[in-house]
């Protein structure tokens, strides 16, 4: 199978500094030591409470935050994760989507502008056919024509969003990262998107890294999920292995935190504050609010059992029914 | 509520220039200093001491646009003839000729030996703000010092505008070592005695335009870069940059197209403000007599002939007056721009 991406205990880590001097006290950890790899027309999922380093990893795969240690595979190709410049290949066939549809939009560029100026730059269309490309762009996900001229502000979140998928299908990328595109979104609007997304995954051959804390969502269309808490990947496996038998703690606990309307299994809330990365506990990072801590937990890091899917970082995980 | 004309400017950008027009002085003080400086670009066809037509003998002349020696008009020399006396000389009229001359039928450089009396004539029909220490029309070295001044500011005002941009905008894109570098770089450039620096270099390289315009240019940007310095570290982390970066825009264009236009709040609050630095200090320096080389005419010149002839109190009185005007003109424009860029009338709450 074609491996779009395959990332290897990727570190993203940003100094903390203090002091008179400014010198590194220590490092906040947004990225520690995650693999994961996504196959060609396939749809992953990256799970975990907000702040735990998801969107940070989706940067780093695009080089747009530095990284400190690990490999990233990009169709095949290794690059030198030090050399900003290894990126530029790839720049064409690897985008990225981000959550707020209103600053990801220059308010100062026309809709016009904003979609031609990356088929110029990639030389994907002649300056004479540009305005019709974008045109066909517009159409493509579902906005009118007569939008070509317009500035961002007089767009809906959603519309936005349309605008954002525009501007990087119009490369025939191979990879798209949605970094939580629709929980700025109304839930109607959201149904939207993700339709619009899936069709022209079907059409085009996308490969999907969908960030997102949106359980349901992702149940819905995923092929494999990875479950990130504090910067590490905690489980991984294919969705119906995750959804229907989560064997990590605090999988679970996401899981039984969707609110239901079923009385007889009312959601269960995690106790205690989700703790930052700026305070990782010692031992197993989740052990201060598992409920089925053990000493050992405290202690020792319990590091990710298994070669491919399903993986597991837990020293005692949950037996599968 | 949007109406459909606003789709195709930016938002901001409509509100801020309705802003602006609100601002009742500030907006006239824009057209009155645009129009009286975009007439000073004509300032040969206003003051000037050769006719615009001349007919004599029957022939057509253009003395303005064209050199004619004063034999042409039955004068001995080969020099330029010299239309005012011309005028007045009985063969000219004999021949059924006759001139039309500017309004202000005077050249700033042009000394009036023929006037009775000592120089500096007080103000009369002939010299509307009389004559200064040489015997030259005040009025129309007023007018031609504008010019000057205005162009030497507005012409510092964007090449300090350009580098601020560049070298500030710069510290904040790359940031780290650069930014440290270059930030402790000023700290010791804006340290350097700056009016020293002028005379130094200009007792080097004599006192021109271009001169005096790069000196004070290599000062002017400091002021600015801080502030650009800031708009670019704040803009480079927002989402459109880090889509426009993960497309394989290039630097040059992030920077120009994509940050920039964004961040040109300080660039137009400060310009009407560097405008009035510059025209200042071009005065001061003329005023202390290391400015433009004379007889170029200048405001500060005539400022210092006015204070060294208070008995002639035409000079020193018209001078401040059109110095006072040009600066309160140009602080009227520069209050209410930045009335238009203030953030707090662009949000609802309190
Ligand atoms: N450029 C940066 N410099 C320093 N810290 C950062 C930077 N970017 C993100 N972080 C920190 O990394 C942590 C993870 O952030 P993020 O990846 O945005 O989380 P998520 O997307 O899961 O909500 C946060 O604590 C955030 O403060
Ligand atoms: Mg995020």
């Amino acid at each position: 199978m074609n491996k779009v991406l395959q990332v290897r205990h990727l570190k993203t880590w940003f100094p903390v500094t203090g002091g008179v001097f400014k010198r590194v006290q220590h490092y906040l950890k947004a990225v520690d030591d995650v693999s994961i790899s996504i196959n060609e027309s396939e749809i992953i999922a990256v799970v975990g409470e907000s702040g735990c380093g998801k969107s940070t990893l989706g940067r780093s795969i695009l080089g747009l935050t530095p990284v400190r240690d690990g490999e990233i595979v990009l169709s095949g190709h290794k690059l030198d994760i030090k050399k900003r410049a290894s990126w530029d290949p790839f720049r064409k066939e690897y985008q990225i989507i981000f959550q707020d549809p209103y600053s990801s939009l220059n308010p100062r560029h026309t809709v016009f502008e904003i979609l031609s100026e990356p088929l110029l730059v990639h030389k994907i269309c002649s300056k004479k056919d540009v305005r019709e490309r974008v045109g066909d762009l517009l159409e493509k996900v579902g906005l009118s024509k007569d939008y070509i001229d317009r500035f961002p502000h007089a767009f809906s979140g959603g519309q936005r969003q349309r605008l954002g998928i525009a501007r990087v299908i119009g490369l025939s990328p191979r990879l798209i990262i949605c970094d939580e595109i629709v929980s700025a979104l109304d839930v109607s609007v959201q149904a939207q998107i993700i339709h619009l997304l899936l069709k022209l995954k079907k059409e085009m051959n996308l490969s999907l890294m969908f960030i997102s804390h949106d359980l349901s969502l992702i149940n819905t269309i995923s092929d494999a999920v990875y479950v990130m808490y504090l910067g590490k990947i905690v489980e991984s496996g294919l969705r119906e292995e995750i959804f229907n038998a989560p064997r990590h703690p605090y999988t679970q606990s996401l899981l039984k935190a969707i609110p239901t309307l079923d009385i007889n299994s009312p959601p269960i809330i995690l106790p205690g504050e989700p703790p930052s990365l700026s305070h990782v506990p010692a031992g197993c990072s989740f052990h201060s609010r598992c409920p089925f801590k053990q000493d050992k937990c405290v202690k020792e890091i319990p590091p990710l059992q298994g070669e491919d899917f399903p993986q597991v970082a837990c020293h005692f995980p949950l037996e599968r029914p | 509520m949007i109406d459909e004309d606003d789709l195709f400017f930016s938002e901001l950008s409509i509100r801020r220039f309705r802003r602006f027009k609100k601002v009742k002085r500030a907006y006239y003080a824009m057209w009155i200093l645009g129009i009286v400086f975009f007439l000073s670009l004509f300032c040969e066809l206003i003051a000037n001491n050769k006719p615009y037509v001349l007919v004599y003998n029957g022939n057509v002349y253009f003395p303005i646009l064209r050199f004619y020696p004063s034999q042409e008009f039955g004068g001995e020399y080969r020099t330029e003839a010299d239309y005012f006396a011309l005028q007045k000389q009985s063969h000219f009229n004999e021949k059924k000729s006759f001139m039309i001359f500017p309004p202000v039928p005077h050249d700033p450089l042009h000394s009036y030996l023929d006037l009775s009396g000592e120089p500096p004539h007080p103000p009369s029909l002939r010299h509307w703000l009389g004559t200064d220490t040489m015997a030259r029309d005040v009025f129309a070295r007023l007018l031609y010092g504008f010019r000057i001044c205005m162009l030497f500011a507005l012409l510092l005002a964007l090449s300090s505008t350009v580098l601020g941009i560049i070298i500030g905008g710069l510290q904040g894109y790359l940031g780290g070592k650069y930014d440290i570098a270059m930030q402790r770089f000023i700290e010791i450039w804006s340290a350097l005695p700056f009016l020293y620096v002028v005379i130094l270099i200009g007792t080097w390289y004599g006192r021109s335009f271009m001169i005096l315009l790069t000196i004070m240019s290599f000062f002017q940007w400091i002021g600015l870069s801080y502030y650009m310095r800031g708009e670019f570290f704040k803009l480079k982390n927002m989402n459109y940059v880090q889509v426009a970066k993960s497309l394989g825009l290039g630097h040059f264009r992030i920077f120009f197209k994509q940050i920039l236009p964004n961040g040109l709040t300080p660039v137009i609050t400060i310009f009407p403000f560097s405008l009035i630095g510059g025209i200042s200090s071009l005065t001061a320096l003329d005023f202390l007599g290391f400015g433009l080389q004379p007889p170029t005419p200048s405001w500060g010149e005539l400022l210092s002939q006015g204070l060294s002839n208070l008995y002639a109190p035409w000079i020193a009185i018209s001078t401040v007056c059109a110095l006072f005007f040009t600066l309160l003109l140009a602080t009227f424009i520069g209050e209410g721009v930045r009335e238009a860029f203030d953030p707090k009338s662009d949000s609802y709450l309190e």
